[in-house]
């Protein structure tokens, strides 16, 4: 969806018509639903996450400055309220067990591809939070440095500088698991 | 970034997972919850950022280029008056039952309520019939002669200097009213949307 059709749709929003708000809801579930899932590790927190994304951008909506993309400022409410809950529920977080109920259905991939796929998301949730969102943002996202350094408001040297330092952790990681 | 290839392809390649269904009516009924409760209505109130209708851009940047615009500034002047007759009615109770004074300076607030309900009239019928605004033009010319006439009366009644200054300050003031609202009006009638015999004229 181009920018300004984005802009169109929320200034249609705000004049009254809610309805138009599924159209961006529709463009940006996955990439929202799929961050949180990364972060969070958890099918249900990712859907209640997204949910709350979605709910909290509505409500905000007049804040949005039309000129700039809507799935930066979009992104930068869910890393918020994802980095949010992940503080509240420290204590009860995933210490590498994940709900690997979507990836198990039909997988086309062999089973070997497979289970180092899970492998892989399970170092990743082993990771500091603060460098897994990071690479998860960069490589699995497809998010350019600079529009991480916008959501995480970090400068783009250390954004650079935490993804190479996220990258050595992550391979000692699975070093220790003999992914490698 | 070169020794880390094999792990950013491992991270590219995992499974893009699919939302529930309902994910996109569940939101839309959240965003409908929300929309219904007082703290949204009551920020966007607030703090919306709200864009000038196309008639108030032109009344700020001076343009009159509608028979609503007119009779918008009309009726803010004959609020004016209303208030200023109000307010020295109520404030001068005493001073107005006092039958020493001169007449002609007890009927002052009298006066300024008449022209306030004269200027109001007027901008209903602007409104209403956008042709008599011409009638509405006079009208304001002999209203603002007349000030002018009641300024030079009350210099020679007026002994106090304060109360000159002040009945100087208020006829000024309605002079210039007077002024605006004239040009304003001519403004309109010049800019050619405006035509006695057929009525009003959509565009020309």
């Amino acid at each position: 969806m181009d920018q300004k059709l984005e802009a169109e749709i929320v200034t249609k929003v705000l004049k009254g018509d809610r309805q138009g708000y599924s159209l961006l809801v529709e463009e940006y579930k996955a990439p929202i639903y799929n961050l949180a899932y990364r972060l969070t590790g958890n099918l249900g927190d990712a859907e209640d996450l997204t949910q709350d994304t979605f709910i909290r951008a509505y409500q905000y909506l007049w804040r949005y400055d039309t000129r700039k993309k809507f799935f930066s400022w979009l992104y930068t409410i869910a890393f918020n309220l994802i980095k949010n809950h992940y503080k509240k529920n420290k204590k009860h977080n995933i210490s590498g067990e994940l709900n690997a109920h979507s990836l198990a259905d039909d997988s086309p991939s062999p089973e070997a591809q497979f289970i180092e796929t899970q492998e892989i998301t399970v170092c990743l949730l082993r990771l500091e939070y603060k460098l897994r969102a990071l690479l998860i943002m960069k490589y699995q996202q497809g998010l350019s440095l600079e529009e991480i350094a916008k959501i995480t408001g970090k400068s783009l040297s250390a954004v650079k500088m935490r993804i190479y330092r996220g990258l050595g952790k992550l391979k000692e990681l699975m070093n220790e698991r003999d992914i490698l | 970034m070169e020794e880390f290839a094999d792990i950013i392809e491992k991270i590219e390649n995992q499974k893009t997972i699919t939302p529930p269904d309902n994910l996109v009516y569940q939101i839309m009924v959240g965003v409908k919850k929300v929309e219904s409760g007082i703290l949204y209505k009551f920020n966007r109130f607030l703090f919306q950022p709200r864009e000038l209708s196309s008639d108030a851009v032109s009344i700020l940047s001076g343009k009159i280029i509608s028979p609503r615009q007119c009779s918008f500034l009309l009726l803010i002047i004959g609020l004016f008056y209303l208030l200023m007759g109000l307010f020295a009615l109520w404030g001068l109770k005493d001073v107005l039952s006092n039958s020493n004074i001169n007449l002609w300076l007890r009927v002052q607030p009298y006066l300024s309520i008449l022209s306030a309900v004269l200027i109001i009239s007027m901008a209903v019928m602007v409104s209403q019939k956008p042709p008599t605004i011409i009638f509405a033009q006079y009208g304001i010319i002999a209203h603002t002669a007349f000030i002018v006439v009641n300024a030079f009366i009350l210099e020679f009644m007026l002994f106090s200097p304060q109360a000159l200054v002040f009945a100087l300050v208020l006829t000024a003031a309605a002079i210039v009213f007077g002024v605006l609202l004239i040009s304003s009006i001519r403004s309109f009638i010049k800019s050619g949307l405006l035509t006695t015999r057929s009525g009003y004229a959509q565009n020309t």
